[in-house]
């Protein structure tokens, strides 16, 4: 088996870490931008428990929070499927930092702004969504792609639940061919070419929603 | 209640192993927040360094660790290395591993600070007649250290949670200890909250102890 038919077993797990991905991202997006709306209404009871949430999530290692989604729950009567398990723990994590991001990138937008859409006749939904909205996101990217970067990182954990991502592909493949070196090499050129051309689209995707003169600092 | 009251049960009679899987934890945490903050350190210094070269190749260098999975490396050297005869310890294999990775992160958060430095200073040091090294040592290092303090103890808070990754090439860590006594009395969940909740709490700990650190090192005014 050369080199080149690893890469190219290895890759049919490819299309499940990106799937990993992208829903554990929509996910964490979703959680986040929740989170951090919420974190707007001045309720102590609301205040505490986002504290509570972030506190828990970003706190938890992320094996951790899979193993008791995955294999805790069934013993209390809730089965969870591998996937979805993935996806809601990974979700939860980086929807407790993301929501800090956004927490930040809200406050880094120009109140005035928001008084003059007001004034000019929005209503407080108009003003979120038209004025405060598109400044947030584009002062959140830099946090987004770190977040985005840990999302994919922590993907391999999937294998212990058996999902047949990169990683599970791999460990099946280790004991048949014998050379592991090569494998796991293989593992992580893999993972850096999606990183790589993931962090280009996103790039791509900056750049062309750049507003000139507006940066998160 | 009778069921939570028998989990605890558990939970003394095999203390001596969770005791000893926290120890090991721990043990796993400190070694690699020690290597990966000097790593850090060394690595920051060399994408200052003036050959060309060799900035790409750190540059290269801390992009590949940031952009690849921890675990890959982990098993990569215990999978992989004794098929060249190499044989090494799960606790050497992750201090390898973990270093690598952690020095990376640390040297991205320095280089961070140290856009935020005044280029003004550094010139002056060099007018005034100070090598390469003591600027770096005297005027850069105090001063990108004290404004990284947050990042790089918010990566020791990572480092306690990707311990936990360690288990997975058979070292004997504290979530492996309680996944050994779920497995003897198939209370998953139990065991599985009870790991949650010990590393908060050590993560906690971890927090209060960098807020007093930023306290103490904090210069007014700067």
């Amino acid at each position: 088996m050369t080199f080149w038919q690893i890469l190219q077993v290895l890759a049919t797990g490819a299309g499940f870490t990106i799937l990993v991905t992208a829903a554990s991202m929509s996910a964490g997006l979703l959680i986040g931008l929740a989170a951090a709306m919420l974190s707007r209404i001045r309720w102590k009871p609301v205040q505490h428990l986002l504290v509570a949430f972030t506190f828990v999530f970003r706190g938890i290692p992320v094996l951790v929070l899979l193993f008791i989604v995955f294999f805790g729950l069934p013993s209390i009567g809730i089965r969870v499927p591998p996937f979805l398990s993935m996806v809601l723990t990974l979700g939860l994590i980086s929807g407790a930092y993301l929501a800090e991001i956004f927490r930040g990138a809200m406050n880094s937008v120009n109140l005035d702004e928001i008084l003059a859409a007001e004034a000019m006749g929005m209503t407080r939904a108009q003003g979120f969504l038209y004025i405060m909205l598109p400044q947030m996101f584009r002062f959140s990217i830099p946090g987004m792609i770190n977040e985005f970067t840990s999302v994919l990182k922590y993907t391999p954990f999937a294998y212990t639940v058996g999902i047949p991502e990169i990683m599970k592909q791999a460990m099946s493949l280790t004991p048949m061919i014998m050379r592991g070196l090569e494998v796991y090499l293989a593992v992580g050129i893999i993972y850096f070419v999606i990183y790589k051309l993931c962090l280009m689209c996103f790039t791509a995707l900056e750049k062309r929603y750049r507003i000139p003169g507006l940066s998160a600092d | 209640m009778t069921g939570m009251n028998a989990f605890i049960h558990d939970l003394i009679a095999y203390s001596p192993q969770i005791l000893t899987g926290l120890k090991n934890t721990m043990l796993l945490m400190g070694i690699i927040s020690v290597t990966g903050f000097f790593g850090g350190i060394a690595v920051f210094y060399l994408t200052l360094s003036s050959r060309k070269t060799c900035r790409i190749i750190t540059e290269k260098y801390i992009s590949f660790f940031i952009g690849t999975p921890l675990l890959v490396h982990l098993f990569l050297m215990y999978y992989g290395l004794p098929e060249l005869g190499v044989r090494i310890s799960p606790l050497t294999v992750s201090v390898i591993g973990f270093t690598l990775n952690v020095s990376a992160y640390n040297a991205r958060y320095l280089m961070t600070a140290f856009h935020g430095l005044d280029r003004m200073e550094l010139e002056a040091a060099r007018a005034e007649g100070f090598t390469p090294l003591e600027i770096f040592c005297l005027i850069i290092l105090p001063q990108t250290l004290r404004r990284a303090v947050p990042s790089l103890t918010n990566q020791v808070i990572q480092n306690l949670k990707d311990t936990s990754v360690a288990f997975l090439i058979q070292y004997n860590d504290f979530f492996s200890q309680i996944q050994e006594v779920a497995s003897t009395n198939f209370e998953f969940f139990k065991a599985y909250v009870t790991a949650g909740l010990v590393y908060l709490a050590l993560v906690s700990v971890i927090v209060v102890l960098s807020r007093r650190l930023e306290k103490r090192i904090a210069l007014p005014g700067f």
